[in-house]
């Protein structure tokens, strides 16, 4: 594949995540505490396992020094995520086609694409070839559009 | 048999053929996109489904699975880089194939393959169901039970390298699967005062979060192009003589790609990778393999696309999917308010034999559209992975609102790919999150139900000889994570005093 495959792992990350597991785990055995009879059966086991195996995993990451994945590396992957938070964000005031004039720009560049021209040429093509996906042939009701007001 | 017949007249309106032409196109577009994956595709187009009728959802949900399968052949052959993981073992003979001026042959090769390995698998699907149905009528909550952990365990340690991240992820997915309120008490669990998801997680949210996002962040990471200069079919086509010449290949990567398909937790890189092994090996000439050899083409193609309508005989005779894809097609059809098991098989007969026969069409339309479309299909090499990403991730947030027409749904969709991201970057497999899931709440309710019926006697769980004999593949299900490390650990102890003193990482 041509992305960039085969990013290390660190340790931290991996334990923080494991971690972060296990405090799932927790909330879910707390959330199950409320409850009683065969209703707390399944949340009460799920929370519990959940735990134990995060400690497990912990365990045997401890021992792994290293770890690949094929995911995008966190300067990317970050970014990117805070990127798509804000156009929804952006999406429920001005609507998502508008916002999309920014975003795609956003993330191309982020995605290193440096042909500026192309940019503006594939968003537009794109934003047009959405509007008459959603807003003409399947009629979808999207909120209201800062360009181009209510679909 | 006759029963099955019923489904063709359906399968064969209008909407449902213009779906199965549209599912397909983009099913061989998306597939052709080195990080695009079938799951991706359906993924992205599943919140679009509600408004559609069954079989025209369905229609363009096996169009894309088909599709996307061929797809991947073509950067895999072109470019040797596998278009989906299925194709992996495309890249061992298609490459040489092109430098010997033989490009266009080697597509047409694997075309002529996935089409093939598309039907068979379709006709297994229509004669394997319906039986399979006819035995799950046997089955009572205690067998679901078991049906229900069989399936998760199955997904969760089989098809990955760490067993305890597996089970993880599918206790994960049962947690999302139990949100919600309580169908039996009324009492909400995990629902934290969120009123929006008292009614529990919307199944397309969920999916559209975890297998669209992280594939879009990884897109990101590529660069901005995949650097296809100079991309041409060179040479002349495949000739109906060279065609009929495959037929062995086809029957024997076929047989081998419908059983791994019917395996819960294997998938069409296995088949692939099995076919093109099996076909090495019983060739003569097994030295031509990895040098152009237009067999190991066919058999790696027709093993991948022979499993997909074989890996949804569990998913509609029992409700129980196999593997991500058959995830993604029973959450299709939750939409429609179509619940998988032997009940859809008596209810809705006209859906779910018009659904096998759209699985065989598509083979066809794919094999039409594969000879007509090739140079266009090539042309999805070209596009910028760094453009592409943010449109894949606009068309998941439009269709994850358009889904229930709330914003809460876009961002839980955000949340998922969140989760799934960092999770996956830890070596979670997201397959069993959505096995969880789906099944968590299957395995639930039907042990409650089991309780009730049985007034707690947990005997009961042990009494039917279908319950013992699942309750043993479980075991075994589970033993085997244990018995691959106890063999790994015995194959590694000579080379282990060997390298003594070297440090070896775990990559």
């Amino acid at each position: 594949m041509s992305r960039q495959t085969d990013q290390s792992v660190s340790l931290f990350e991996r334990l923080t995540i494991f971690a972060l597991v296990g405090v799932l785990g927790g909330v879910i055995l707390w959330d199950a505490a409320s409850l009683s009879g065969a209703s707390a059966y399944f949340p009460r086991a799920v929370g519990g396992l959940t735990i134990l195996i995060s400690l497990v995993s912990a365990g045997a990451a401890l021992r792994q020094t290293r770890s690949r994945t094929e995911e995008a590396p966190l300067r990317r992957g970050i970014p990117a995520l805070l990127i798509l938070a804000f156009y929804i964000y952006s999406a429920s005031w001005i609507g998502f086609l508008s916002s999309l004039i920014w975003f795609v720009p956003a993330m191309a560049v982020l995605g290193g694409e440096k042909r500026l021209l192309r940019i503006a040429l594939l968003t537009v093509c794109f934003g047009l070839a959405v509007f008459l996906v959603f807003g003409v042939l399947f009629n979808q009701p999207l909120p209201p559009e800062l360009i181009l007001g209510e679909l | 048999m006759l029963e099955v017949l019923s489904g063709l007249p359906d399968a064969l309106s209008v909407a449902s053929i213009f779906a199965m032409c549209i599912g397909t196109a983009a099913g061989i577009l998306v597939g052709a996109i080195p990080g695009l994956t079938a799951t991706l595709a359906m993924a992205l187009l599943l919140p679009f489904t509600y408004t559609m009728a069954p079989l025209t959802s369905l229609g363009m949900m096996a169009g894309i699975y088909n599709g996307s399968m061929y797809g991947g052949a073509i950067p895999a052959i072109l470019l040797k880089i596998p278009g989906t993981p299925s194709a992996v073992a495309t890249t061992f003979d298609g490459p040489p194939l092109v430098r010997q001026g033989r490009g266009k042959f080697a597509l047409h090769v694997a075309l002529v393959a996935s089409a093939a390995g598309s039907v068979l698998s379709a006709i297994a699907l229509m004669l394997l169901a319906p039986p399979l149905v006819s035995f799950a009528l046997r089955f009572g909550p205690v067998e679901y039970f078991w049906v229900a952990i069989f399936g998760m365990t199955a997904v969760s340690l089989l098809m990955v390298s760490a067993p305890a991240k597996g089970v993880s992820a599918a206790l994960l997915g049962i947690a999302v699967g139990i949100v919600g309120q309580d169908m039996m008490t009324g009492s909400e669990r995990l629902v934290f005062g969120l009123r929006e998801v008292a009614g529990g997680i919307n199944i397309a949210v969920l999916l559209t979060g975890l297998f669209a996002v992280p594939p879009a962040l990884a897109m990101l990471a590529g660069g901005s192009s995949h650097g296809t200069g100079g991309i041409s079919l060179s040479g002349r086509g495949i000739r109906l003589w060279e065609a009929i010449r495959l037929w062995p290949t086809i029957l024997r990567s076929g047989a081998i790609g419908i059983i791994v398909g019917i395996m819960p937790g294997a998938g069409g890189n296995l088949a692939g990778i099995l076919s093109y092994s099996e076909e090495k090996r019983s060739a003569k000439n097994s030295d031509q393999f990895g040098k152009g050899e237009p067999r190991g083409i066919a058999a790696s193609e027709c093993g991948n696309n022979a499993d997909n309508a074989s890996s949804l005989i569990p998913t509609l005779a029992l409700g129980v999917p196999g593997n991500s894809v058959a995830a993604l097609m029973m959450g299709a059809m939750l939409i429609q308010g179509l619940n998988p098991g032997p009940a859809l098989f008596t209810q809705h007969p006209d859906v779910v034999f018009g659904f096998m026969w759209q699985m065989l069409i598509t083979g066809v339309v794919m094999l039409g559209m594969g000879f007509v479309g090739a140079a266009l299909f090539i042309q999805m090499l070209r596009i910028p992975t760094a453009l592409l990403s943010p449109m894949i991730l606009v068309i998941c947030s439009i269709g994850t609102y358009a889904a229930g027409n709330s914003f809460v749904d876009v961002w839980l969709m955000l949340g998922f790919g969140v989760a799934a991201y960092f999770l996956s970057r830890s070596g979670y497999p997201i397959a069993p999150i959505v096995l969880g899931a789906i099944l968590g709440p299957l395995a639930e309710s039907s042990f409650r139900r089991a309780l009730l019926i049985t007034r707690g006697e947990p005997a009961a769980f042990f009494s039917s000889t279908i319950s013992l004999i699942l309750v043993a593949a479980i075991l075994l299900v589970i033993g085997m994570p244990l018995i691959r490390y106890g063999i790994g650990r015995f194959k590694n102890r000579p080379s282990a005093a060997l390298h003594e003193g070297h440090t070896h990482d775990n990559d």
